[in-house]
Formats: C-alpha cells, structure tokens, sequence
C-alpha cells in the first residue's frame, strides 16, 4: 500500500491525506497543490534562516 | 463570521445555555466563570453573543504573550493557566471555543491541569476529524471515494483543464484568488484558447456561493463552477490524496498543511500579499489584474421600481428628492461575514448624522439582511457594484470583501475597521486588510459615530 508521495509507510501521513488528520503534526517536506512557505523565501519575504525559525518554533518537525 | 457559522455558534450556545452549563450560579450564588480561548474574531462574535445574554466571559485565553494585557469589551486577554488556577481556588469554570484548534486547545488546557467543561460552539473540522476510531477512518475514506468521483466527473466536463479551488465562500479571499491567478498561469504557462472570440485560459476555477461565481466571471479569463460546501471539501480532499498535478488549491489557509499564516508571528504580511506571494509564488511587484466584466446598474430602473413597492407599502418613507441626481448620497455596508461586526448604533448614528446633512442614504443588503433605519434597501449583483458606488459617490462599509471588489470604483471609500487582532498574530484587522484605494479608518471598542468621523477626511 502506498502512504505518501515518496511510497513511504507512514501511517500519519496516509491518515492526513484522507482527512487532514495531523494532530497539530505537519510535514514540511511535503508538497501539496498549494501555496507553501517556501514561497516567502522565494518571494524575498522570509530568510531561509527564518523559515527554519518558523519551522523550529512552531515545533513543526517532529 | 459565515452566516451559517454565526447561526451554528448562536444554536449551541442556546441549547448550552437551556442545560444549565451558561450563566448559573453555583450553591454560594457565585456565577460560574466563562472562559473563552483564543483572541480572534470569532471569538469576539462569540463573547458579543454571550454579552448579549447577560454573561460576561472572565478572560479571553491565548497563547501570545503579546496579548496580554489587553482586552476585548472589558474582558482580559490571558495566559491559559489563569483558567486551571481559577479553578483550582474552587471556582466552578467553563471554556468555550470557537476555532479550528479545538482539540490542540483541549489537549493544551488537559495538560495544565484544567479539569472542568471545554464546550466545542463551532465544530469547523468536519473535514478534519480528530479521531482513529474505524468507524471515522471507513466514513473518511468514503467521503475521499466521494472526492475522487467528483474530480474525475469535472475533469471529463473539463477535459485538459487546470482546476482552482477556491475551498470558501469569503468574497475577498475570490477575488485576491482572481487578481494574482492570471500571472501565475503565465508563469507555470498554462494554456488560452478562444472561446466565442474571446482569450480566455483552459481554468476552471471552483467556488462556493453565488457571489463568487459572480466574481471569477468578473474577470472574464476562466471557466467558473459553483458547488456546495461538501462538495467542495470532498474534492479538496481528493487533491490532496491524488497530488493531482492538474489542480491547485489557491488558499491562504487550506489545506491546513500550508501553514502560511505562521510567518505573521515572524512579520506583519497583508492579506493580498499572502495571495500574491504565499499562494501564488510571485514576485513583490506582481501587479493585480483588474476586472473587466462591470455591467451599469440603471438607478433610474431601480427608483421606479422602489417607487412601486413604497406605493404598496405605506409603512415606508422615502426622501422627497427621489428624483434628482444623486448629488449628495451614500452607500451604506454594515455587514460582513468574517469580521467581527461594528455596534449598531453607530450606523444608526451615522445614518442620523448623514442625513441631517442631506445625504440620501442607501443600505447595501443581501438575503435576509436588513437596511439601516431612514435608508433605502439596494441591493446590485457583484458586476453592478462599481457603477452604483460610482453614481452614488462615497460608499462607507465594514471592512469586508465587498470593498475589494469596489476598490477600482472611481469615488470616495471609507472602510471601517474593528480594533480587533488577526487570528492569533499582534496584527491588527487595519495592518492586514487595508487598501490603498480607501480611506482606511479603524474603529475602536467604544468610538462613537462623531470620533469616527473626525477620523475622515472631507465627509
């Protein structure tokens, strides 16, 4: 069965992609038809360094 | 706040209210502390409600430390923990809220030791379901099988089409959506074809609501489909699951992954450049596309056609200046959906305030709404909005999204804002929703119409 964009068995993943069940989790390192926060790095808006401090202090990584 | 969000909100609080669990006293006759999470507007319509029924909340709950200190109608912003240590000295205490977050506030509020009543009055997640149990897993897996049905049903009407969703019905989110589409289909290049003669894009762009179907054919360059609120989430969700290429969710707060709204702890980005920037990856100096589909709203039309409905109805009185050119009058728009609402006696104040000056006054209504005492009722399609203010000539309004679609119009704006915080972030409503084509003017807590006014330049 495949779980995420990459085929990874991740349960969590797989759940959020049915119905957005995260649990206050997020996964930064997936990409979805939509705007990101990425784009604020692109856009000049953010630094990099700041978006990592976004990621960091928003405990989004684990 | 939507309509149907309001009506939802006032119904639980109403039925919380007949089981005992709002406004009762306990054995000593101390009245049971109402606690609400989390400062933003919904919250505040939710504390209105409960004003109006004769309880006032203890404290507003929030996670910014920058909030704390202020307030709302009296009512403290404070740290969480306040509500565990009013309930520790014995306190009998009740949190209710109105956010997305609701199990993240609960699991919070658990942790810190409260061990009293945590009431859900809006349930916004029926997308999001908080739950492992089967049971939700077969009913969500259904519901995506509903997704995925729908997306191939518009992709074979569609066929060869890039599918928009625009996943609310807020009028503003549209028409930011609209402005900052067209160059980002340039940039990923997307395809135009010619229909009727006419250069349009092989788009298709999803809304929900009437008035946002009006606004995407506003701008005249894609295909537009209306659906309903479930529908919308369904396919939503089968985006997500399908990665599909072909589609894209232009929202600054949907899917949930997106997380845009956590830089604004880092800096203040208004609301179009979050659209332009956030959503759609463009540069800083994109510029927005203007609409093109204005049609004229014939006053005249309208005057014989109120006449008639004044003839069969006694009760209503209008200016004896009915005929003449709107010279001196205004368009009034008290209603917003999504924003905390301005007293309505500073309408009405501002309405006394007008014509005593010799304003004729018109309110701007829709549905059920109702106009201001001593106003006429008017109400244009999206694509008469422009030609109406333009021959009225200054139009004043809560700030909602009905003043983006205005901003082109050539008159005098004036956009009220309430003095209120966006979302959990130290912005302020005025720093991310302002626009340069209106007078900008925010209204605070206790302004009466006369502060107000001395806020505005030339009225």
């Amino acid at each position: 069965m495949k779980y995420n964009a990459k085929g990874d068995k991740d349960p969590a993943r797989e759940l959020y992609r049915i119905y957005e069940y995260d649990e206050g989790l997020c996964f930064p390192d997936m990409k979805f038809r939509c705007g990101s926060l990425d784009n604020y790095v692109k856009t000049g808006l953010l630094t990099k360094e700041e978006l990592e401090e976004i990621w960091k202090e928003n405990d989004l990584m684990k | 706040m939507e309509r149907e969000r309001f009506n939802e909100m006032t119904e639980n609080l109403k039925k919380l209210y007949n089981t005992g669990a709002l406004g009762t006293y306990d054995a000593n006759g101390v009245h049971k502390d109402v606690y609400l999470f989390a400062h933003c507007s919904a919250t505040m319509e939710l504390a209105d409600e409960l004003i109006k029924m004769g309880i006032i909340p203890v404290a507003i709950l929030d996670n910014n430390p920058d909030k704390y200190g202020m307030d709302y109608k009296s009512i403290p912003v404070c740290n969480p923990i306040n509500a565990v240590n009013g309930a520790k000295s014995g306190r009998d205490a009740i949190i209710l809220i109105v956010s997305r977050f609701y199990e993240q506030m609960v699991s919070q509020m658990r942790k810190l030791g409260f061990k009293g009543r945590i009431e859900k009055i809006i349930d916004y997640n029926t997308y999001a379901e908080y739950s492992l149990s089967p049971d939700t897993l077969i009913r969500k897996s259904e519901r995506l099988k509903l997704g995925m049905e729908r997306l191939k049903k518009i992709k074979s009407e569609y066929p060869g089409y890039f599918v928009i969703f625009c996943p609310f019905p807020a009028l503003g989110d549209v028409y930011l959506c609209m402005s900052y589409l067209m160059p980002y289909l340039n940039v990923v290049g997307r395809e135009q074809i010619s229909v009727n003669g006419t250069f349009r894009y092989k788009c298709l762009v999803c809304v929900v609501g009437n008035a946002q179907k009006q606004i995407v054919d506003l701008f005249g360059y894609a295909e537009v489909l209306k659906m309903n609120q479930k529908e919308m989430d369904e396919a939503i969700q089968a985006v997500i699951y399908k990665d599909d290429s072909e589609c894209y969710i232009a929202h600054q707060d949907r899917p949930y992954v997106v997380q845009l709204h956590r830089a604004l702890y880092k800096k203040c980005i208004p609301l179009e450049t979050i659209y332009k920037c956030g959503v759609f990856g463009l540069s800083t100096d994109t510029e927005p596309v203007k609409p093109v589909g204005w049609e004229n709203f014939d006053y005249k039309s309208y005057q014989n056609n109120f006449d008639k409905e004044v003839k069969n109805d006694s009760k209503m009185e209008i200016g004896s200046n009915k005929q003449e050119i709107l010279e001196k009058s205004a368009i009034i728009a008290p209603y917003a959906k999504s924003v905390v609402s301005l007293p309505e006696s500073l309408w009405i104040d501002m309405v006394g305030d007008l014509k005593a000056e010799g304003y004729q006054l018109f309110t701007n209504v829709s549905g059920d709404e109702k106009p201001l005492p001593d106003t006429k009722p008017i109400s244009p399609t999206i694509a008469q909005m422009k030609s109406l203010v333009e021959q009225i000539g200054l139009f004043i309004g809560i700030r909602s999204g009905m003043c983006d679609v205005i901003k082109t119009a050539n008159c005098k704006k004036i956009a009220l804002y309430p003095d209120y915080y966006y979302c959990d972030t130290k912005w302020k409503a005025v720093d991310m929703y302002a626009i340069n084509e209106f007078e900008n003017i925010v209204v605070k807590d206790n302004d009466t119409w006369e502060e107000v006014k001395k806020k505005i330049k030339d009225i």
